[in-house]
């Protein structure tokens, strides 16, 4: 069981920064599809600087810092130039895939090596807790990081002046503007956050799980976080409870394959995705998106 | 304006109200002149939404600009310079509830705004505006969406205002309401100021005078002309149909309407007007009873209804059918499709042909600015609704289904379609109009019947407005339902 619930948040973990970082963008009103993008550069970036110098921590900072510089680019052309939101986010998916791709193969030409990891944190006494004390404790200082990040960033919607501003900003873009709130500031704010947490979510991948980077490591996290945005209802309680229901299926479905059961391996991948499907299906009757959730904005005279 | 007055602000659609309003509170930045706000010069300057709130000018748009996810006190808050970092639900809800308390203007604190109603949503606007330290408080047609209780209560709150130092600009159609409220009217037209005249002394034929630039004829009506001997050009026979709340449920409809008549239904809001012209427009679908055109029977849907010759004229624009995005032509030509008409062939868009039909609509109806190929959403509430009855009358519809067809119209483009109306049932056609306005049903209506609760009940062609009123209230009991 503590195995199994370790897994589960292990596998959480990054599904829910990318989420978090999602949700604060959508509250703003911009859908951000190249999450997936930014992720994956967050990742390139960590494990190259890790490699180079030595220092998981370092590498972290890289991936935050180059995830960003992405979303700005994102950013540039969705608020300033009231680009499509979806066209630009699949461009920085197939940007990110392509130059992470050509990057890997010039800067190690010789093979990949693997990246110095993020060890666990050693809090004294903590991680004998009973039942959560390994599984949040005893892994990377990422999984409660996530969890207090959960936590902030609900905090920070419900309960600050400019967490009631982006929510305004997302729901009435015209009405927040008439307020004297920037739009343009809020969201750009809001992406750069958001493609700071999906940094976060990329460094974790070769940092604190993989120990390496292959091309297209991401595999559809940021898609998956995507969904976990809408399963979650846009808040980030429901976010985290709906990233440790992913992660928690992904981890049982390994057990299963573990266990020899008689089942193809394919079908066994295949158990996270139809039980999220199947949650979906049935639970999203009351979800309401952010009203103007993917519509730019421009100040006119009407 | 001067402290502590209610100054109104009159002109016809699109004589320029928006575009000062814009300017007033910073959307628009004007290309000359000055703008003085107590005092100080702030224009020319950086004028902006921002700065406009910062020296004392608010809005209270017309249709609400809450965030209708958040409750007032969220929506007190965000924009607010002087809220602090955080937020803390019990303090904040404190502090609205005593500044609505200290204006006398009384919001539910812990509902989210999209479940408050039309007058809790101007209070709780209002409130914000105050709440900003305006001292200049923009109305943009604040009775438009009230009902006339609602808009009782809100006129003292106004007067309070006003007392307590507040200048606010009332922009309104209704002449009658501005005699009463405002101290003085300024009346537009064309981008430019006609007169600044007293309330108490002008006359409303002086306001329209001024508006127009010419007297408004009294509305000419001839005698009604209704053939009773045929089936009736429209009948409802014990319709009834869900209600989107329970007062608007149609309990058993039942009307006859003849060729050359117009029969006025007179209601106050959520008494199953919307629920009946939804039904009537195709979009609602009755449980029981049957709607007759000329004696058949008509399935109720949109393009059934239309192929039997009912057009729908709706005070609701973006309900009533013009999509914005689209020209004048595309809009008048996008129900002609159905008719088999000759804007199609063969299912390709004949744009010339349509240009020309729409050319000819523009001269016949007035439109302004006449350009067949403008975006419908850039034209003022007027001239769209009179696109859309263009669209309606163009098809030779002999059944008009008109709900407020002149909400939110000046003057003259509300006299307009009431000439138009006038004249489908001088050339025999039938009319049901719908309308919150009572002076409106009495004016064009031969017959009328009272919608209360989704009942139709017969009212003598002769009732006044104030009995006519206690009646919709439920104050005073009618004879028979109809």
């Amino acid at each position: 069981m503590d195995a199994l619930l370790e897994a589960a948040l292990r596998l959480a973990t990054p599904l829910l920064f990318a989420a978090l970082g999602e949700l604060l963008v959508e509250r703003s009103g911009v859908v951000n599809i190249g999450i997936e993008g930014l992720m994956l550069t967050g990742a390139f970036a960590a494990f190259a600087v890790a490699v180079t110098t030595a220092s998981p921590g370092l590498g972290v900072a890289a991936g935050v810092s180059a995830s960003v510089a992405l979303g700005m680019v994102f950013a540039w052309f969705v608020v300033l130039r009231s680009a499509d939101q979806i066209v630009v986010g699949t461009a920085v998916n197939l940007l990110a895939l392509g130059a992470t791709g050509l990057a890997l193969r010039s800067l190690f030409p010789g093979g990949i090596p693997a990246a110095p990891v993020v060890g666990p944190l050693e809090i004294p006494g903590l991680a004998s807790l009973p039942v959560v004390g390994t599984a949040l404790f005893g892994a990377t200082p990422f999984v409660p990081t996530s969890l207090a990040a959960t936590l902030c960033v609900a905090l920070f919607l419900a309960r600050t002046r400019a967490g009631l501003r982006w929510r305004a900003v997302g729901e009435v873009a015209r009405a927040a503007d008439a307020e004297g709130v920037r739009v343009a500031a809020v969201r750009i704010g809001a992406i750069a956050v958001g493609a700071a947490f999906a940094g976060i979510a990329g460094a974790m991948l070769p940092l604190a799980q993989s120990n390496t980077f292959s091309e297209g490591m991401t595999a559809g996290r940021g898609f998956i976080a995507l969904a976990i945005v809408i399963f979650g209802r846009w808040n980030a309680i429901g976010c985290a409870a709906a990233a440790l229901f992913f992660g928690a299926t992904t981890a049982l479905q390994f057990r299963l394959q573990a266990r020899g059961l008689a089942v193809p391996y394919p079908l066994a991948l295949a158990l996270p995705y139809v039980l999220t499907l199947a949650v979906l299906a049935i639970a999203t009757g009351r979800a309401r998106a952010p009203r103007d959730l993917g519509r730019p904005y421009r100040r006119e005279a009407h | 304006m001067a402290p502590g007055e209610i100054h109104a602000l009159l002109g016809e659609n699109g004589a320029g109200k928006s575009t000062l309003m814009n300017v007033l509170i910073g959307l628009v930045r004007p290309d000359t002149g000055s703008l003085c706000v107590a005092g100080a010069e702030v224009v020319p300057g950086p004028w902006s939404p921002r700065a406009a709130l910062r020296s004392g000018v608010a809005m209270v748009h017309q249709h609400s600009t809450l965030v209708p996810a958040m409750s007032v006190p969220e929506n007190l808050c965000f924009g607010a310079a002087t809220a602090p970092v955080w937020f803390r639900p019990a303090r904040e809800r404190e502090r609205v509830e005593r500044l609505a308390g200290s204006f006398g203007l009384d919001v539910p604190v812990d509902a989210r705004v999209e479940d408050l109603s039309v007058g809790q949503r101007q209070r709780a606007e209002i409130l914000r505006a105050l709440d900003r330290g305006a001292r200049v408080l923009v109305l943009d047609e604040p009775t438009a969406a009230l009902t006339a209780a609602e808009t009782r209560a809100l006129f003292p709150a106004l007067a309070r205002l006003r007392d307590r130092g507040v200048a606010l600009l009332f922009i309104s159609h209704k002449l009658d309401e501005i005699r009463e409220i405002a101290d003085r009217v300024t009346v537009l037209r064309r981008g430019r100021v006609e007169a600044t005249v007293s309330a108490r002394e002008t006359s409303a034929t002086e306001l329209g005078r001024l508006m127009l630039g010419h007297e408004i004829p009294p509305l000419a009506r001839a005698a009604r002309v209704a053939i009773e001997g045929r089936p009736p050009a429209l009948a409802l026979r014990d319709l009834e149909a869900p209600g989107s709340r329970e007062a608007g449920r149609l309990r058993g409809l039942r009307l006859e309407i003849f060729a050359g008549e117009i029969v006025g239904v007179a209601g106050i809001d959520g008494n199953g007007q919307r629920e009946l012209e939804e039904v009537l427009a195709g979009v609602r679908e009755p449980v029981a009873g049957e709607i007759e055109v000329d004696g058949r029977r008509v399935r109720p849907g949109v393009r059934s209804l239309r192929a039997a010759g009912v057009a729908h004229v709706s005070g609701e624009r973006e309900r009533g059918g013009l999509v914005p995005g689209m020209s004048v032509a595309e809009n008048l030509a996008v129900k002609s499709s159905y008719d088999g008409g000759r804007l199609f062939a063969r299912g390709l868009y004949r744009r010339p042909a349509a240009r020309e039909n729409a050319i000819e609509a523009i001269r016949r109806f007035g439109i302004d600015p006449p350009d067949p190929d403008r975006d419908v959403a850039t034209l003022s509430g007027g001239n769209a609704q009179k696109v859309a009855v263009a669209r309606e009358l163009a098809s030779g519809a002999r059944v008009l289904v008109a709900v407020n067809p002149t909400r939110g119209l000046d003057v003259g483009s509300a006299r307009f379609v009431h000439e138009q109306i006038l004249a489908l049932r001088d050339a025999g056609g039938a009319v049901l109009l719908v309308s919150t306005e009572l002076d409106e049903v009495l004016a064009l209506a031969d017959r009328v019947v009272a919608m209360v609760r989704g009942r139709f009940f017969d009212v003598a062609r002769d009732t006044d407005t104030a009995r006519l009123g206690a009646i919709l209230l439920g104050e005073t009991s009618v004879g028979d339902a109809a």
